[in-house]
């Protein structure tokens, strides 16, 4: 190996020379008292710089201070979260209202009134009216049907209510000049007492009864009268039979 | 979005390199605030990029690495610091000057400010964060060849700063070691 080589590859640590070119660089450097002694020399520099170079003090407060720099980006990463997390629920929020407003219904009266007239009793026969709430309570159970003991033609609306915490009870509304008539249809199991409610109870004005049909086995009719007897608004010639 | 990584491995890698980053940070700013900040700073990237550290041995390398692309970011200009020009130093070490007994850490600073950037870095990984050519070459993306001639051409000019009866910073008047 020549001196100029050498000293080109003299430099070289382990990882960064072939294995070959060491075993050649430390026989010219054992043989070589020039290039020996220049790479001493070199080895001590180096050295020197070694020392001198990791020969910086560390300030004893740092550690602490980087502590607490990591802890406060840390947090301030949780709180970008955070608010990123709320800009994106309201984002959802009003897409969801805007979409909730977009989605209304237009009112048509026309469409309103004829459901009205097909769901109420009113110019039509007590049979006609009869059969349609029929139609409607079969939708909720198919055992279900319109009491034959009322008059239709008193029929007003059909809906689903709130009966003392039992919601979407199907009730069916009958009115007479100033009278109501609510009937609604429950399940026998609804209420603990109802299985012994049997006879009628006049409260304040109000007539409430619980009304049970051989065809509806399972399914009470809580009817409750208001400004008027019960008996306004049954079909004439029809005596009220026991429940 | 990335998520920090567990306190419980930040705090690990923290108790293992803030002192050698310190070290690399003042040696490469020169300045002991600008090494605490870019030590902090490097060490908050870390904290939320711990994913990127897939082999737990090549955290140094990877920290020292974050510090320097910091410190370039940071340094839009050289201009407020006369830095001298290594293209008349050669590749090959010529015959050297008396190398001095022991390197005083200042004048040794003093003579790391006065390098470019391009020549400062490898001049401290080689030396202080004991890299190999190659880990240096694949830190600063350049060929192996290239850090080698940097390395000898930085190494000449601080040989030659270095100098007993060299003056030391401001005192210096002049270029140095043929530039």
């Amino acid at each position: 190996m020549e001196c100029d080589l050498a000293r080109r590859l003299a430099p070289l640590g382990g990882p960064d020379l072939e294995p070959a070119d060491r075993v050649a660089l430390d026989e010219h450097l054992a043989g070589c008292p020039r290039c020996g002694a220049a790479l001493a020399a070199d080895r001590a520099f180096d050295a020197g710089l070694v020392r001198a170079m990791g020969s910086v003090p560390i300030p004893d407060v740092f550690r602490a201070r980087l502590a607490t720099r990591l802890l406060a980006a840390r947090m301030a990463f949780y709180r970008r979260l955070a608010l990123r997390g709320l800009v994106a629920l309201l984002a959802v929020g009003v897409a969801w209202g805007g979409l909730t407003m977009w989605r209304r219904p237009t009112l048509d009266p026309t469409a309103v009134a004829s459901q009205v007239y097909e769901l109420g009793g009113q110019g039509k026969t007590d049979a006609e009216a009869r059969d349609g709430v029929t139609g409607w309570l079969k939708q909720i159970d198919g055992r279900l049907e319109a009491p034959d003991e009322f008059n239709y033609r008193l029929f007003a609306f059909p809906c689903r209510s709130e009966l003392q915490g039992l919601a979407g009870v199907p009730t069916l509304v009958f009115v007479h000049n100033d009278a109501v008539m609510r009937v609604y249809a429950v399940r026998e199991s609804a209420f603990r007492d109802l299985p012994a409610f049997r006879e009628g109870v006049e409260v304040g004005g109000c007539v409430v009864e619980a009304r049970r049909y051989d065809t509806m086995p399972g399914w009470v009719f809580v009817v409750v009268t208001a400004g008027a007897p019960p008996d306004e608004f049954r079909r004439p010639n029809r005596p009220l039979q026991p429940a | 979005m990335e998520w920090p990584g567990s306190q419980r491995r930040v705090q690990q890698l923290v108790d293992a390199h803030y002192e050698p980053l310190y070290r690399y940070a003042f040696r490469l700013s020169g300045s002991a605030a600008d090494a605490d900040d870019l030590t902090q700073e490097a060490f908050c990237k870390a904290q939320l990029q711990l994913h990127q550290l897939r082999d737990p041995a090549r955290a140094k390398p990877w920290l020292f690495s974050i510090l320097r692309n910091a410190y370039l970011h940071r340094v839009r200009s050289d201009a407020h610091h006369k830095r001298v020009s290594l293209d008349a130093v050669g590749d090959l070490p010529g015959p050297a000057p008396e190398p001095p007994p022991e390197v005083d850490p200042d004048q040794l600073q003093a003579a790391l400010n006065d390098l470019p950037e391009a020549f400062r870095t490898p001049v401290i990984l080689f030396y202080f964060g004991e890299f190999s050519y190659r880990d240096i070459a694949e830190q600063m993306d350049l060929p192996i060849g290239t850090v080698m001639s940097r390395l000898a051409r930085a190494k000449a000019h601080l040989r030659a700063r270095l100098r007993p009866g060299e003056p030391v910073g401001a005192d210096r008047k002049g270029a140095t070691n043929g530039m």
